[in-house]
């Protein structure tokens, strides 16, 4: 516990330098914009804005990550809440009731209920975050390649449980992630692999273009194809913003359930804020009085899901610090930018960087105070982006992610791959693709290798080794059941009304 | 519209068995070693043979107009589309033409280039506003790639004037 207090102590006195502040400020200022905006997520964020780490510290580049996840988390509230347009994927549970108040007069409450949400679920999170992170951290000490392998492993096929699209095609994008990854010299014989003769390729495909192409100019290409984001702007008026007693007395619950279900939910594999927030919903709907409201503007809709997306980013932190394994594509590009800083977490990552990680902790109380303190009063404001024109606004996105992906290695070949991979983002989508899993398994394919061969080179060959251990066994058991489970009660529900029905002939028969 | 999605699907689908097929074959040139020591073969085969088991279940779907995948749900996220290919295609190109024009054009005229062309695509009502749109994007991103964030770009007499008049 003192470990915890002193740790702390030493973030925030990291965190509150005035360098740091500023990169906070600059995230959560950026992530809202990003988050306003409809089509670019947290995701396609921080991919665009990844070159910009390159002149930041590590320690820097985290707190600036941290400030654009939560800011683009809130900032997608704000249109949903007001203009019933959801900034990006978590926020489209908040439109339901969320507009539904703004209709009805009440919009103002829905933000503040929706920001306080968002700072006692991120403060909640971060507790999670420390305590869950230390303690999966001491454990992972412990652990084995095969163990590693069972996480990367069990992680992916989670992922593809969960992700929300055909099973299939997250599949298919997760193997052409792990066979991207293998481009390169081979780490144990040091022979090239798929470089066919470009020397570049030598130290493997760069994360920053791949990343930059599929979710920056492929969102670009996407958005060209749409209408103008917004014609009609709803101001809220300052007073309007406080909500009464009884809105206050209903959602502070609500609040506290969404953000203990969204920080274990951010836990999981996955897109974890989208499902926090659907999750916390139904629940709220569920154990609610007053479950008619809900759909007409019931504030418990506002407040549950907004805490439960963002307790999920605390909860999405929680395997890339203490096992350095990303479980959610916008984690992949968070342990890329470290990456880019030459550092590698793992396990060890707590105890090697105390300074980076306890910072990064106390910027993420810093950035959620942030979020509070100015977007509520500039709501105006970060709405008022949606009102810049597409044709400025998409050249802009691409001059940023072609002069950040030259600055790195003053590299033609990396623009190139920035250009094809911004091509085959754009095709992904247009027939049902969804290239965040690639992007996850190019970043974790590298560790399943690598834990596969040193396995079954300690074991000596044997697979039985590798998969019968007992945490491996339980974590391949877990992924397996996800697809057994849901299987096994289609077809209970398919039989049970056959079964009632044949009861029911026999019955009359009689 | 939905002849084009399927035609579209059909594409993508038998690119993504090319690509599986041309990895498996890749990766059948690297020793595969033994199983208590792999060989960098080992991992590029499995996931190869892997890939292409999955993009020959989805091709079979794809062309059996059976449909495995779900069809893109309508997006609440995306209003209403219509196609601008000449667009799309005029960004992707000046992606391609930028590292092409870089160093020989230098920063300036090579970002106000592009920027330029990507604004006269996307409203090609206004070039001559565009123009000034453009240049202003090129020397606001110099200014904080390059003074700002301290990146080298490719400099010559038009950065050097901007940097000393900066200064």
């Amino acid at each position: 516990m003192l470990d915890i207090v002193q740790g702390l102590w030493g973030g925030f006195a990291t965190a509150l330098k005035p360098l740091y502040l500023y990169y906070a400020l600059l995230g959560t200022i950026l992530g809202t914009i990003t988050g306003v905006l409809p089509g670019l997520g947290p995701l396609g964020a921080m991919a665009i804005l990844l070159s910009f780490t390159l002149t930041m510290d590590a320690t820097g580049a985290m707190i600036f990550f941290a400030g654009i996840y939560y800011g683009a988390m809130y900032g997608g509230s704000t249109t949903s809440i007001l203009l019933n347009i959801p900034g990006e994927a978590a926020s489209v549970v908040t439109c339901i009731d969320g507009h539904k108040m703004t209709q009805k007069g009440r919009g103002g409450a829905a933000l503040t209920v929706a920001a306080i949400g968002s700072f006692i679920a991120g403060t909640i999170s971060i507790l999670g975050l420390m305590i869950v992170a230390l303690f999966l951290s001491d454990i992972a000490l412990r652990f084995g390649p095969a163990e590693f392998l069972a996480i990367g492993v069990s992680g992916l096929v989670l992922l593809v449980r969960l992700s929300g699209g055909s099973i299939l095609q997250s599949l298919i994008m997760i193997l052409v992630g792990m066979a991207l990854a293998t481009v390169g010299v081979d780490f144990l014989t040091g022979l090239e692999r798929f470089t066919y003769g470009i020397q570049e390729l030598g130290q493997g495909l760069e994360f920053l273009p791949v990343a930059m192409g599929l979710f920056g100019i492929a969102e670009v290409l996407t958005t060209v194809e749409q209408k103008e984001f917004l014609q009609k702007v709803t101001k809220v008026r300052l007073r309007e913003l406080l909500p009464t007693r009884h809105e206050w007395n209903r959602s502070v619950p609500s609040m506290f359930r969404g953000s203990f279900l969204g920080f274990v939910i951010g836990l999981v594999p996955g897109p974890s804020p989208v499902i926090a927030t659907f999750v916390s919903y139904i629940f709220e709907k569920r154990i609610s009085k007053r479950p008619e409201e809900f759909g007409k503007g019931a504030i418990e809709g506002v407040a549950g899901p907004e805490a439960a997306n963002n307790a999920a980013v605390g909860g999405a932190y929680v395997p890339l610090f203490a096992l350095g394994i990303p479980f959610t594509p916008a984690m992949a590009v968070v342990l890329g930018a470290l990456m880019l800083h030459g550092l590698t977490p793992g396990p060890n990552f707590i105890k090697a960087k105390p300074d980076l990680f306890w910072a990064v902790i106390a910027s993420m109380y810093i950035g959620n105070l942030m979020l509070v303190l100015l977007n509520l009063p500039l709501v105006n404001v970060f709405v008022s982006i949606l009102r810049v024109p597409k044709n400025i606004l998409l050249p802009a996105i691409v001059l940023i992610c072609l002069i950040g992906v030259y600055s790195v290695n003053a590299s033609p070949l990396d623009l190139l791959l920035l250009a094809i991979f911004g091509f085959i983002g754009y095709a992904l989508r247009e027939v049902g693709f969804q290239p965040a899993p690639l992007i996850l398994a190019m970043v974790i394919g590298p560790m399943i290798e690598t834990s596969l061969r040193q396995s079954l080179n300690i074991t000596g060959g044997s697979l039985g080794g590798v998969i019968f251990r007992p945490i491996c066994l339980a974590l391949y058991t877990i992924a397996s059941l996800t697809f057994i489970v849901p299987v096994v009660l289609k077809w209970i529900g398919k039989t049970r009304p056959a079964a009632r029905l044949a009861q029911d002939r026999a019955a009359d028969d009689a | 519209m939905e002849a084009k999605s399927r035609r579209n699907q059909k594409i993508t689908s038998s690119v993504l068995f090319g690509f599986a097929l041309f990895y498996l074959l890749s990766s059948f040139r690297l020793s595969m070693g033994t199983l208590n020591n792999p060989g960098p073969g080992l991992i590029p085969v499995g996931i190869g043979g892997l890939l292409l088991l999955c993009t020959t279940v989805h091709l079979m779907g794809v062309f059996a107009k059976k449909s495995l995948a779900r069809e893109p749900e309508a997006d609440e996220t995306r209003p209403a589309r219509g196609r601008n290919y000449p667009a799309i295609l005029g960004i992707l190109a000046s992606t391609i033409v930028y590292p092409v024009i870089l160093e020989p054009l230098k920063f300036l005229v090579s970002t106000t280039t592009v920027a330029f062309v990507m604004l006269v695509l996307l409203k090609p009502q206004r070039p001559f506003s565009s123009f000034f749109l453009a240049l202003g994007m090129a020397v606001a991103s110099f200014v904080i790639f390059s003074r700002l964030l301290g990146v080298a770009l490719p400099s010559g007499f038009l950065e050097n004037l901007l940097f000393q008049i900066g200064r």
